[in-house]
Order: structure tokens, then C-alpha cells, then sequence
């Protein structure tokens, strides 16, 4: 088990640097940064200047190396417009983000199970079809999309929410709906098709048959045998997460990571780039091991297989 | 009988590396599914091949239908040795038919294109060319013209079967594998089908090894009888001779395991005892002693040779080591 | 035993209203022949045909900039489409190449490429279509090609797996043994084995193709005004919402109808192909 654990590390490891090697020669691709952050009438000693304040004029592989190891150093140069340590940038915004992370997680976790609980027992029922619909519907909705609306439903049509900015308790909700509604869709189907399935194999008969008595049996039996695919797709909400929650905080004027990746992405701003590049993979990739670990966990076959 | 050698089969081993590890790395034991194999099969003969599932026999039939190279030794076919070279011309003189008729046929072809893909493979024959070889062969066995278009799902096993004996005729090989071609179908179809290879046998002249682990279906169709036991020959015989003075503790435990329809009859069946060992880690020795009621010290300290006991009967075991 | 054939009248339909939506907009250039780029800001935040003071002169009013803006919404849903399409079409030929030749040879081909799948998946579609875009820039061939070489890797996973789930037919390794080349395997009987469960993946993944180019498109990462697309004028629509709603309203429903009916086609094909619900096999 230990040594398994160890080598998924080992892997995920490895990825998070493949990745960022990808995307620092990218980024290198696209010439010399001075080009498009300073005005184009400005001396070449201004030029030559500004590459020294951004480190740029240092070899290339100590660029890189400066990169790799801004994982564990939290040293990732300076970001071309703010002139300012990108780690530090990400530090002020990383509260925020988080926090509407995590609520939206939590709520689409819940509400997901909860839903496809309740639609798989009833089954057929009036409830079953509305909890397929909405994560149909749920599911392809592009978050950007949602947020309009909602923005246009709450702001501007009742007037009950501020239209962004994180100043108030209110002004989570909708970023909160907007982030969670895809995620809980995939949870809520996927939790219903697996109770589904396990509900119709045989050990919950000879349970009941034992005298075990409905409530039981659909928790203790049903409910703990289904979860374990469940979680697997829990965990892979995190990157649909990650992914919506720079269109949603677009959306909202969200002052989190989400939009300062964007706006550093639309003004060139590559070190601010490849730090939030980094964040989001480290982030999915922890989240994927530790799915991976649990499942193999909770199933001893995939362990054993391993 | 003609005592014509079709296929020589010399020293023949195939041996599987099993590893772990990321890059395969750490070999971890060595299988040896076919292990100094030495066989001659005459032309126009059916010889059995038996033993529990695991004891090397479809390896053995891959490595004579050129699927997977063997670690050594030599295969002779029609008097010419077997290597890259000649392996496109012995793909025309030698078809297999497979054990599961559901996934030996490819699900999205209709019957037609199954039957004659070997054509298509090495032929340039015209699509009429090609219906005037389908049509006659399918008629003797038992299909219609119509058929020709339907797909897989539409038939039954025996007739799915049919089909892959069909694709196996095709090209009018000299030598047809037959891996366990009955075992996957219902024991009422087994019959015919059996009877369907030997009937195709009398009009073509083709020669047979026939694969399987139930010696009902082996004593039924062979002519000569190998019996395998973790890749090794341990009894060769013709039938009648190995049913009539069966001379390995092995073979004989095969045959008290056929059931006797009679419940009057009572037999002394003694069923095998124990597993089939890990072929990983075989035991020292003979393969057998583990679950033999003979065995002795020599079987734990050396391997016995496959010998001639009599005249065409051949065993590995130490009991007759007096003999010969 | 027989299959069902019928197509039952909802999913014709959703194709009926898909087919519809992607003809007419196709036809954009003949229908409407405009430069994209000219203004009139005279007539600028005309209020729409089916509003109180509304003239059918514009039947969806204009835009800020005074264009129509209902031939807009008809070339932005035109570019939309023609992108995601496109782009998908190059994730496919990329994912089944990629995952037909992993699938096909163990060993550290199938162990590279595995790892370039897992790679890409660990980071969102989405953030690596944004870096991509931020480097390579956004006209609309770079955009396909963007999209398209970020997403096959889904298509390459299932394809391998099916690949491996097909190595263990005897079917393939009976044509070997006829001597058939690797070629005619993968042509004969490869592909044709798995062109069904491709052909539903793809339908089921064109809305996420959808979804990433409007996305890029409403970050301001995608296509740039004066050109549009649904995202575009969603985004563009956005500073107008307490006035004129519908600049953002109605592309957002053109969206969700694409989106949505896409999706549910994509649904019914699965259900239909599903292995499980088929009894004959």
C-alpha cells in the first residue's frame, strides 16, 4: 500500500513538472516581452533595463530552474505588469478563490448525492425525472452562461443581489450557484446510476430477508457500496472546478485567482501565467491521488492489481 | 495411414518472462508454457492434444500457427523450416479454427466478408471469383445464399462455429488447428459439429490438431492422442493403444474423469488431487508428483523423458524407466 | 431479436432544430452580405421588433455600435459552430491515432502515451486552452487548432481502452493468423469496431467544444470584435444588461439551445449503442 501511494506520488510529481515544462517554453515562444510592455518608442536602454528588472536577461536554463522550483520555493520571478513577485500576487487573491471553492465543492457534494439518492430510491417518480432533467440540463450549462442569467434574474430583474464584488454574504451566493450547479449535476447522475446498480444485487435481499429494515439497509448496505464511484467523480469536479471558477469569477468581478490568471493570459503576463498554471495543476493532481488512493482504499481489487 | 510427416516439430520451448515494475524490469520467474515439445504429425491424421486449461496448449498452437516466436527449436512444415520467410506461404496451408465462435468472427462483418477475408488476404481474386469459392463450401455446410449477408449477432453458436470453420476451409489448407472448437457450444451441437470435421476431413484430406480438455470430444475425433501437463508431452499414443494400456498416472486420471452414462457401471474414479501447480514455480522434478500416487524419490530429483515404451506408444515417467 | 430502428419524435426534433440552426447560419455570408466591421452609431441600442417601440426594420435591434444585431447573433452562432466543429475534428483524428497506436503496442509507446493523456487531463481543458491562446493568439484557425490539440485526450483514453477490450477478441488475432497485415486489421477490422462508440463520444463531447470556445470567447481570449461569436456577444452584451437585457439574454439562450439539444442527442445515441441495453450481442 505504501509503496503504491508512493509511486502515484512519484507520478503526479512528475506530471506537475512536465506540465510546467510545456508551458515555459511556450511562453518563451513568444519572443521578447519588452515588445509589448513598454511603449514602442522606448530606448533600448530602457529595454535592456527592463529585462534586468524582470530577470530576463539571466541564461535560460536558470529561468527554468528558477520555475521548477518555484513549487517548493514560492520564487517565480515578477510579474511583468505589477512588478511585483507573482507569488505575493497569488497570496492576496488566494483567500477568496478559496473560499468559494470549497462552498461550491461542499454544496455540490451534498446537494449531489442527496439528490441522486432521493431519485434513485424513488425511482420513476415525479422526482426521479425533474433530478434527470436538471442535471441534463446542469451538466451542459457553461457557467458563464448561468451566471448571466442568475446576474440578470437577481440584479436586475428582482434586485435582490449585488451584481459582484466579494463585499458581502450575499455576494457569494450567486458565485456560489454558478460555480456548484455543473458539479453537482455529474454527482447527482452518477450517484443515482450507482445506487441503481447496487440496489439491484442480491446481498440487499438477504439483508432484508434478515429483517435488517429498509432505512438500514439502504444506508448501511446500498449507500456506502454505491459511493465508492462516486467519490472518484467527486474528485474530478475539482478541475471542472478550477476550470469554471476563472469564468465564473470573470463573471462576478470575483477578486480571486480565477481573474488575475485571465488578465494575466490577456496582457502576456507569463510569470503570473505559469504560477497560476502551476497552482491549478498541483491543486487537480494532489486531488486526483488522493481519489486514486481512496478508491484503491475502500476497493482492495484495485490495490492488489496496482 | 500414410506415414507422410506434415509438421516436424523439434525441441520446441516458449518461454514468458513475468515482470513488474514500471518498465518491466524486475523479472520476477520465468513460465515455461511449452517446454521441450517433440511431435511428428502425419498427413491426414488427427491428433488429439489434452490437458487442463493452463498446461501450454494454446501457447503450443501459436507458436505452430507462427502467431508468437518460440524461445528455440525448430517447427518443419512440408519439409521446409519454418521462419519469417515462409511464413506468408504457410499462412495459406495453415488455418486455425478458435474456441469461442462469439469473439472469433468480427461483430460488424456480414458472413460473406468473413468467410473470404483469407481470399482477400492473398488472392486477387474478383468478387464472383471469390462467391464461386463461398458458394459451394457454405452449401455443404448447411447455409443458404441468402445467409451471405447477414451479420454475427444473427446467428446461433454452432452456426457461428460453422462460419469460422467455413473462414478456416476457405483457402483448402493442408493442416487446420482446431483450438477447443466445441467447447464454448451446447452439448447437443457438439456432436454435429464434430462430425461436421470429420466428414471435411474425408472429402479434403486435411489434417487436424485438435485441442481440448475433455477427453469425451478428444476420444471421440482423434486418430493419435498427446496428453499435456505444464508444457510438457507425458503420453503419446494412438488411441486405441492409449485407451487400451494407458501407461501415465496422468492420463489415466483423464480418463477415469470421462463420465460413464451407465449409473450401473460403477467406476473407480478417483479424481485428481490438488491444483494444477504454478507454472511460475513448477515443482523440481517430475511436473506431476505433486498429485501422483506413484511417485517416488527419482521423481523429485529428475525430469522424465518422453520415451518409446512400445512401438509408436511414448511416455515420460519414471515408473517405466525398466522398460523399453 | 430485431433492433429497433424508429427515432423517436423528440430526438427528430432536436436534430430537425440542430440541422435548422447550423444550415441557416452557415448560409450567413449569402444571406446577409455585410462588412462585420461597419458602424452606425446614429442608430445605435435600437430596441428590438417584439419591445413596445421596436420597428421590424431591425428585428432583434442593434448593438451598441448600432449593428444589426440579429445578423450578428447569426454570424457569431455561425463562427461558434464552425470552430467547435472544426476543432473537434482534429481532436478526434489525434485521439484515435494517438490512442489506437497506445492500445496497439504495449509497452513504453502505450506507457508515453498514457502519460501525455494523464498529463493533459490533469489540467483543465479550459486554463490550457487560456495559456495557449495568451501565447499563440486567437484568430480563428489558431483558435481550431488551440482546441483541437487540447482536446483529444479524452477521445484517446477511450479509444485505448476499447483497443485493449478488442486485442482480447480472438477475431484480431484470428486475421493474423490468416496472415492479414496490420494495416488491413486496423482498417478491416479496427476502426469499423470502433467507429460507433466514437461517433457517440464525439456527439457528446461537441458541446463541450462549444462551451470552451465561448468561453475563450467571453474571457476576450477567443475571437476579437469587429469578428463575433456567441461568447463575444454575450460578453459585449453584459454592459448593457440594465437597458437593453436581450444583447446578453438572448445569445446566452442561443447557447443553451445548441448546448443543450447537442447534448441530448449525444444522450440518446449512448443509450442506444450502450452494450448493456443490447440484448443480442
Amino acid at each position: 500500500m505504501l509503496k503504491y501511494a508512493l509511486k502515484r506520488i512519484i507520478k503526479a510529481l512528475i506530471t506537475i513538472f512536465f506540465i510546467l515544462t510545456l508551458v515555459f517554453f511556450f511562453t518563451r515562444m513568444s519572443g521578447d516581452p519588452t515588445n509589448w510592455i513598454l511603449p514602442d518608442d522606448a530606448t533600448e536602454e530602457q529595454r535592456i533595463e527592463m529585462r534586468h528588472s524582470l530577470g530576463l536577461d539571466r541564461p535560460l536554463h536558470e529561468q527554468y530552474f528558477e520555475v521548477m522550483t518555484s513549487l517548493f520555493t514560492g520564487n517565480a520571478g515578477r510579474s511583468y505588469n505589477y512588478l511585483r513577485p507573482v507569488s505575493e500576487l497569488y497570496a492576496e487573491r488566494m483567500g477568496a478563490t478559496i473560499r468559494l471553492g470549497l462552498i461550491s465543492f461542499s454544496l455540490a457534494a451534498l446537494v449531489g448525492v442527496s439528490l441522486g439518492t432521493i431519485a434513485a430510491v424513488k425511482r420513476n417518480s415525479f422526482f426521479d425525472r425533474f433530478t434527470i432533467m436538471i442535471s441534463i440540463a446542469g451538466s451542459t450549462l457553461p457557467n458563464f452562461v448561468l451566471g448571466i442569467l442568475l446576474v440578470f434574474l437577481f440584479c436586475f430583474v428582482l434586485r435582490l443581489l449585488p451584481s459582484g464584488g466579494a463585499s458581502s454574504a450575499s455576494s457569494y451566493i450567486m458565485p456560489v450557484i454558478a460555480m456548484a450547479v455543473g458539479p453537482m449535476a455529474n454527482i447527482a447522475r452518477l450517484t443515482r446510476t450507482s445506487l441503481l446498480d447496487v440496489l439491484r444485487q442480491d446481498y440487499l435481499d438477504s439483508a432484508r430477508a434478515k429483517g435488517v429494515s429498509e432505512h438500514v439497509v439502504l444506508i448501511k448496505h446500498a449507500l456506502r457500496n454505491a459511493l465508492i464511484p462516486v467519490i472518484t467523480v467527486i474528485g474530478l469536479q475539482v478541475g471542472t472546478l478550477v476550470g469554471g471558477s476563472v469564468v465564473v469569477e470573470t463573471v462576478f468581478s470575483w477578486p480571486g485567482i480565477g481573474s488575475l490568471l485571465i488578465n494575466g493570459a490577456k496582457m502576456r503576463d507569463y510569470p503570473i501565467v505559469i504560477y497560476g498554471v502551476m497552482l491549478i495543476s498541483v491543486a487537480v493532481t494532489v486531488m486526483n491521488t488522493l481519489v486514486d488512493l481512496s478508491y484503491s482504499f475502500l476497493d482492495p481489487r484495485i490495490r492488489d492489481n496496482a | 495411414m500414410s506415414r507422410d510427416v506434415l509438421i516436424q516439430v523439434n525441441h520446441l520451448k516458449k518461454y514468458f518472462n513475468v515482470s513488474r515494475g514500471i518498465l518491466g524490469h524486475h523479472i520476477e520467474g520465468t513460465v515455461k508454457a511449452v517446454d521441450d515439445v517433440s511431435l511428428s504429425i502425419y498427413r491426414g491424421e488427427t491428433i488429439g492434444l489434452i490437458g487442463e486449461s493452463g498446461c501450454g496448449k494454446s501457447t503450443l498452437s501459436r507458436v505452430l500457427l507462427g502467431l508468437i516466436s518460440p524461445t528455440d527449436g525448430e517447427v518443419i512444415f512440408e519439409g521446409k523450416k519454418m521462419n519469417r520467410k515462409a511464413l506468408k506461404e504457410f499462412r495459406t496451408r495453415v488455418q486455425m479454427v478458435f474456441q469461442d465462435p462469439y469473439s472469433s468472427i468480427d461483430p460488424r462483418m456480414c458472413m460473406r466478408r468473413i468467410i473470404e477475408e483469407p481470399l482477400r488476404i492473398h488472392t486477387s481474386l474478383s468478387r464472383s471469383e471469390r462467391m464461386d469459392l463461398v458458394l459451394p463450401l457454405i452449401k455443404q455446410l448447411g447455409f443458404d445464399e441468402e445467409d451471405l449477408k447477414k451479420y454475427p449477432h444473427e446467428f446461433s453458436g454452432g452456426q457461428r462455429q460453422r462460419i469460422g470453420i467455413a473462414r478456416a476451409f476457405i483457402l483448402e489448407p493442408s493442416f487446420i488447428i482446431c483450438d477447443e472448437p466445441v467447447s464454448a457450444l451446447d452439448v447437443s451441437i457438439q456432436a454435429q459439429i464434430l462430425n461436421l470435421f470429420r466428414q471435411l476431413q474425408r472429402e479434403k484430406g486435411v489434417t487436424y490438431l485438435f485441442i481440448s480438455h475433455d477427453m469425451a470430444v478428444i476420444k471421440h475425433i482423434s486418430d493419435r492422442i498427446a496428453v499435456m501437463y505444464l508444457g510438457r508431452i507425458v503420453e503419446l499414443a494412438s488411441k486405441d493403444e492409449l485407451f487400451s494400456d494407458t501407461l501415465h498416472p496422468y492420463t489415466k486420471a483423464l480418463i477415469e474423469s470421462i463420465p460413464v452414462p451407465d449409473p450401473r457401471i460403477h467406476t473407480s474414479m478417483k479424481p485428481l488431487e490438488g491444483e494444477l501447480p504454478s507454472p511460475i514455480n513448477p515443482p523440481s522434478g517430475c511436473p506431476f508428483r505433486l498429485r501422483c500416487r506413484h511417485a517416488m524419490d527419482i521423481c523429485a530429483s529428475s525430469i522424465p523423458e518422453l520415451r518409446e515404451i512400445k512401438e509408436g506408444h511414448f511416455a515420460a515417467c519414471h515408473l517405466f524407466d525398466g522398460r523399453s | 431479436m430485431k433492433k429497433q430502428h424508429a427515432i423517436p419524435p423528440m430526438i427528430i426534433f432536436l436534430l430537425v432544430t440542430f440541422a435548422f440552426i447550423f444550415i441557416y447560419s452557415l448560409l450567413a455570408p449569402v444571406l446577409y452580405p455585410i462588412d462585420l466591421g461597419a458602424t452606425d452609431i446614429i442608430n445605435r441600442l435600437k430596441p428590438p421588433a417584439f419591445a413596445d417601440n421596436g420597428s421590424s426594420e431591425y428585428l432583434l435591434g442593434t448593438d451598441s455600435l448600432g449593428r444589426d444585431f440579429f445578423i450578428r447573433l447569426v454570424y457569431g452562432t455561425r463562427n461558434s459552430l464552425v470552430i467547435s466543429l472544426s476543432a473537434m475534428a482534429i481532436a478526434v483524428v489525434i485521439g484515435t491515432l494517438l490512442g489506437v497506436v497506445s492500445g496497439l503496442y504495449e509497452g513504453w509507446v502505450d506507457y508515453i502515451i498514457s502519460f501525455l493523456i494523464d498529463a493533459r487531463l490533469s489540467i483543465p481543458f479550459l486554463i490550457l486552452a487560456i495559456v495557449l491562446a495568451s501565447v499563440f493568439g486567437s484568430d480563428k484557425v489558431t483558435m481550431i487548432l488551440i482546441m483541437g490539440f487540447t482536446g483529444w485526450a479524452t477521445f484517446a483514453r477511450l479509444i485505448r481502452g476499447q483497443i485493449l477490450q478488442l486485442k482480447k477478441q480472438n477475431f484480431i488475432e484470428a486475421s493474423r493468423s490468416m496472415g492479414a497485415s496490420s494495416i488491413r486489421i486496423l482498417f478491416e477490422h479496427i476502426l469499423v469496431n470502433i467507429s460507433s462508440i466514437l461517433i457517440v463520444e464525439a456527439t457528446l463531447r461537441l458541446s463541450s467544444f462549444i462551451i470552451l470556445e465561448s468561453s475563450l470567447s467571453f474571457l476576450g481570449l477567443g475571437i476579437q470584435p469587429p469578428d463575433t461569436s456567441l461568447g463575444v456577444l454575450v460578453s459585449a452584451g453584459r454592459d448593457y444588461m440594465l437597458t437593453n437585457w436581450w444583447l446578453a439574454i438572448i445569445p446566452s439562450i442561443v447557447i443553451v439551445i445548441i448546448v443543450l439539444d447537442v447534448s441530448l442527442i449525444g444522450d440518446w445515441l449512448r443509450d442506444k449503442l450502450d452494450p448493456k441495453l443490447q440484448t443480442n450481442r
